[in-house]
């Protein structure tokens, strides 16, 4: 149909900008700590500072005076090999003034040390725990330093070092072999040694007993009562002992395979450890060895519940560093996918959640819903869930014909269910019961544990990246950005089910103005020329050579781009050398942060509170341990 | 026609067990095919439909599975009263049957059979009182798989079933101050005569009943013991085979066995309204009060009898596939600090209604059964009307009011922000 065409963003301009006066403000207060600004394709300012004063700098940055950036959105490493430095990036965001900043520490490739980030951000736990697995930088000061995606026994190294080979530095023998051998009672975590040893030292295995006089900080509890909010009322003349549980790796309430150790004080929560990486698949690593357009089928393998957003969040990355601009029919294309996958993904939350708090028939009526955008899925693309359907400068073909059709029923009919599946449970007393004030998190304490998407804003927190840092044209589209006031699980849900029909609501404006015009841009370096082009003209088969032997080249340089995924603020940090394949694929995805915060959601709640807020903040395994 | 003699008596009494147990167990194993064909209705789904025609043969493909399948004992299981356990569990669902009177008298050659395994004087407290045994299977299935899901599902089953018999036992006392009796074929009988189905001077009791049937039989809203996506499935977490098996067929025994008593109690029992050709009574002697009995009103009411259990399964089942779970403590606020003082209180109010009634002059038929009816539906009324103003679970008032404010427009600085973005 021949919509109107999209009002073109910006150009999206590739000179460097004038320095922002906070850096230099910065500058001149820090002096010393700050040692260079940068900035990046997308234009944002990088901040090099003294890895002495790392976390100086960041409460500089975080307190007010400093600018505000006060959501931790990333901390990851970057190796670029070849006896270059290590570097730990560190993005931050500014959720007052809707800005990022990038803060970059040098590190000595043999020793890397740093300061610990976790007494200002509570978020810092989990990604510097990230990147000391992978790249083995010590974090002085970590409350908790140990592996958190590879197993904690891990004896290879760091993976994500440059020098570290693919296939691990063990042969495949060797690494059968020590799998085969380990002990399953080998590792235990700290907490659980902590619980276990809640009667004091007697009851211990040997290994457990040696492995805590191994680990400083822990030491068998002399009794019980000293158990955090456990001691209160108790018959002293009982000797009791509080419960560990271990709930999954296989368990119908984890969504996947996470494990939850929890310590139960009769059926209360007294503390919580998520142990994740059991699905991890080394993808970060991986695109380091694939070419640019070969890492989109890494990417939809993440979060396979919404997997087009992920193949146009990196493909969005890449144009970005390319600076190619995409046409306006692919744009809103792309929109549609995003949007049609917010749903596919936010009906799948809704339905297992219903089922975790015990309603089972909603999860039917949403899975049929979800069926259908399926169906749409297989229409385009030939896969139902691995998707793969962005290309760098593009999509992998226009959509077919009457497509969008069976979109615009979908967008016509899918508001009936979803009444139908609201007037089962918004209103319902057991749902309110189960869901109204538990898991409760405010607004700053999210902010500081750097929550993301629905959970952010349930607590009230108004950051949405389509508002904030639209791409694809978002701002021209009329939708709302639901807030919760409480951000219990109650509100998450009405969150998530707003955003349903705010949804639907921007499908509808993209239906109405999908352009006609070609879907891949004109640009031999990165879209293969039309046959007949190839065919007839020197240039084109030049071009056709070179993209086919070579591969697609990304210019030197990095980029942090975010999409507003289904799940959270879904980050790409992407740095690329001028080769055809990545340097660094950092996939900074929500649900990791999300997850981190469930031991602080679920401490003194019931056994059954965990499984609703578990439901509650929509993670996906795929994502987490990438 | 007299009495039976007392060879007879034995004879028939045997003949009546192995038929109603067989019964039983046929329609718990359709019962299990009426579930899943009825949730797939719900569910805007098909279920299971390819067994024989209808799926009818289904329960007993399941049942062949489930002979077939690998008996497990887990190593740190007591293995004595892992095995009783789901003994123990069957045993009163299927016993509790016998004081149920499921059809009139039939009239026999050797004399007036009546249509209840046995027709003993004290059925209520019989009831009260080996309900009471269900939980030992529960609890012991939990305890002695040594395990810690399993364990948690016990201690849920057992402080919750402990629980709702106290509402359960609470709930028929109006019906005694009603009935005068403790006989469940005489409450049938004392049905027939107000010519009003007890459901409706004694409304409120019926709801409580309901709740704390539920509540009993551990099927959603109430079905903490199992809870699958907390405890995997409770005390029956480590239990394979026919043992396994076994709990499905208590729990259903017992849906059968709470509808049974709840057609009883309320609707009249065997009774088919607005005809008082089945109005007939048999007496301790053998003789007859009221209608005369022959075959084909034993049939007609069997099915009236069975129609409405059928009812009360239905809802059962319809029921557990539209609400969530609730929580655990919920559930015992709901039973300890809701259930019984109302119960108790009703009780009260009623019995004073009742006496009121009486003293005005009107001890029986319809005027005093309607003048209780009205009474009950304002209770209910109330309490529906209180229970929505949340204080127990917070009522879909507080949630509506919320609601409309949680819908907030993008806010004001989003608009600068993507402005500033742009500009870079």
């Amino acid at each position: 149909m021949t919509g109107t065409t999209t009002p073109s963003t910006p150009a999206q301009v590739r000179q460097v900008p004038a320095p922002r006066p906070d850096v230099e403000e910065m500058r001149s207060r820090i002096g010393v700590a700050v040692r260079g600004v940068e900035y990046d394709a997308a234009g944002d300012p990088i901040l090099y500072v003294d890895p002495e004063r790392n976390v100086e700098v960041l409460a500089h940055l975080k307190g007010s005076e400093g600018g505000s950036y006060d959501l931790l959105r990333d901390i990851t490493g970057l190796d670029l090999g070849g006896g270059h430095p290590i570097y730990v990036v560190y993005d931050l965001w500014s959720t007052a003034e809707g800005r990022p900043l990038r803060v970059k520490a040098q590190l000595r490739a043999d020793r890397p040390r740093l300061a610990s980030a976790c007494d200002l951000w509570r978020a810092a736990n989990w990604l510097e725990r990230e990147v000391y697995d992978m790249f083995g930088v010590t974090f002085q000061g970590h409350p908790d330093l140990r592996r958190i995606l590879m197993p904690e026994n891990y004896e290879e190294g760091y993976p994500l070092q440059k020098d570290f080979p693919l296939r691990g530095r063990f042969t495949r023998a060797e690494q059968t072999r020590r799998a085969m051998s380990m002990a399953l009672d080998d590792v235990y975590s700290m907490e659980e040694l902590v619980t276990a040893g809640s009667g004091g030292e007697d009851g211990l295995p040997e290994l457990a007993r040696r492995q805590m006089a191994q680990t400083p900080g822990v030491t068998a509890r002399a009794a019980p009562s000293e158990l955090a909010g456990a001691g209160a009322g108790r018959d002293d003349d009982i000797e009791t002992r509080n419960m560990l549980i271990n709930i999954g790796p296989q368990h119908p309430a984890t969504h996947g395979v996470l494990r939850l150790v929890c310590e139960l004080d009769g059926e209360r929560i007294v503390g919580c450890t998520p142990h994740i990486g059991y699905l991890h698949s080394g993808f970060e690593k991986l695109s380091e060895y694939r070419t640019w357009n070969q890492v989109i089928t890494l990417t939809d393998r993440m979060d396979y519940l919404a997997p087009m957003m992920f193949n146009v969040g990196y493909a969005l990355a890449v144009e970005k560093l390319l600076d190619v601009e995409i046409t306006p029919r692919c744009k809103v294309i792309r929109v549609i996918c995003c949007e049609l996958n917010r749903i596919l993904s936010h009906l799948l939350w809704l339905g297992t959640t219903a089922i975790d708090i015990g309603a089972f028939t909603p999860f039917l009526y949403t899975y049929q819903e979800r069926e259908r955008i399926y169906n749409l899925h297989e229409a385009y693309t030939g896969a139902r869930m691995t998707t793969s359907v962005t290309r760098i400068g593009g999509m992998m073909a226009d959509v077919p014909p009457g497509w969008l059709d069976g979109v615009r029923e979908f967008v016509e009919t899918f508001p009936r269910t979803l009444a139908e599946v609201d007037a089962l449970l918004t209103r319902n007393s057991i749902w309110i019961g189960r869901t109204q004030g538990i898991g409760v998190i405010g607004a700053e304490e999210a902010i500081n544990y750097g929550l993301c998407g629905p959970n952010l804003r349930a607590s009230g927190v108004p950051h949405d990246v389509r508002r904030d840092r639209p791409y694809l044209d978002y701002e021209t589209y009329d939708f709302d950005v639901p807030i919760g006031e409480l951000g219990d699980t109650y509100d998450r849900y009405l969150v998530r089910m707003e955003e349903m029909r705010q949804s639907i609501r921007i499908l509808e404006q993209a239906l109405e103005r999908v352009p006609d015009g070609p879907i891949n841009v004109a640009d031999s370096r990165v879209i293969l020329p039309p046959k007949s082009e190839t065919m007839n003209s020197i240039d084109g088969m030049i071009a056709h050579f070179k993209l086919v032997m070579e591969g697609l080249k990304v210019p030197a340089g990095e980029v942090w781009y975010s999409i507003e995924s289904s799940k959270g603020e879904l980050g790409f940090y992407i740095v690329a050398d001028g080769g055809p394949k990545p340097v660094r694929c950092r996939y900074r995805t929500p649900s990791f942060m999300n997850m981190a915060v469930l031991p602080r959601l679920v401490e003194g709640e019931l056994l059954a509170d965990m499984i609703a807020v578990n439901a509650s903040i929509d993670i996906v395994l795929g994502e987490i341990d990438r | 026609m007299g009495p039976l003699s007392a060879t007879a008596f034995v004879l028939i009494s045997l003949v009546k067990v192995i038929v109603v147990f067989t019964v039983i167990m046929v329609v718990v194993a359709l019962m299990t095919l009426a579930e899943r064909r009825v949730a797939a209705w719900i569910q805007d789904r098909s279920g299971p439909n390819r067994v024989g025609p209808w799926g009818i043969l289904q329960p007993l493909a399941d049942g062949l599975k489930n002979l077939l399948k690998e008996e497990n004992l887990p190593g740190a299981a007591s293995a004595g009263l892992f095995f009783a356990a789901p003994m123990i569990a069957i045993f009163p669902a299927l016993v509790l049957f016998a004081v149920i009177p499921f059809a009139s008298p039939l009239p026999t050659r050797w004399g007036l059979v009546p249509m209840i395994v046995a027709d003993i004087p004290v059925g209520f407290l019989y009831i009260v009182a080996l309900a009471s045994l269900g939980v030992y299977g529960l609890f012991l299935a939990g305890w002695a798989s040594n395990s810690k899901y399993a364990l948690l599902g016990g201690l849920r089953a057992s402080a919750q079933m402990i629980s709702y018999e106290v509402g359960l036992g609470l709930s028929l006392v109006p019906i005694l101050m009603l009935a005068g009796n403790v006989s469940l074929p005489a409450i049938v009988g004392q049905q027939q005569e107000l010519g009003v189905w007890y459901v409706f001077p004694l409304l409120l009791a019926f709801t409580f009943f309901i709740v704390s049937a539920f509540a009993e039989t551990n099927r959603l809203p109430f079905d903490m013991p199992e809870a699958e996506s907390e405890l995997v499935t409770g005390y029956h977490t480590e239990y394979s085979s026919m043992k396994f098996s076994m709990f499905f067929i208590a729990e259903f025994s017992n849906v059968l066995t709470q509808s049974a008593l709840m057609a009883t109690f309320f609707l009249g029992g065997w009774d088919i309204p607005f005809w008082s050709g089945d109005n007939m009574r048999a007496l301790a002697d053998g003789t007859i009060v009221g209608a005369t009995p022959a075959l084909w009103k034993t049939l007609l009411t069997l099915g009236a009898f069975a129609l409405k259990t059928g009812f009360f399964v239905f809802v059962f089942i319809w029921v557990r596939w539209t609400l969530p779970r609730f929580r655990y403590d919920q559930v015992m606020a709901l039973g300890w600090k809701v259930l019984i003082p109302l119960l108790v209180a009703y009780i009260a109010i009623q019995g004073g209604a009742m006496l009121g009634l009486q003293a005005g002059g009107i001890d029986s038929g319809r005027t005093y059964a309607l003048a209780l009816f009205g009474l009950n539906f304002v209770l209910l009324a109330l309490l529906l009307f209180w229970l929505d103003r949340g204080r127990v679970i917070r009522g879909s008032w507080g949630a509506s009011r919320r609601r409309t404010q949680l819908i907030a427009r993008a806010p004001e600085n989003v608009g600068a922000a993507s402005e500033e973005a742009a500009a870079v």
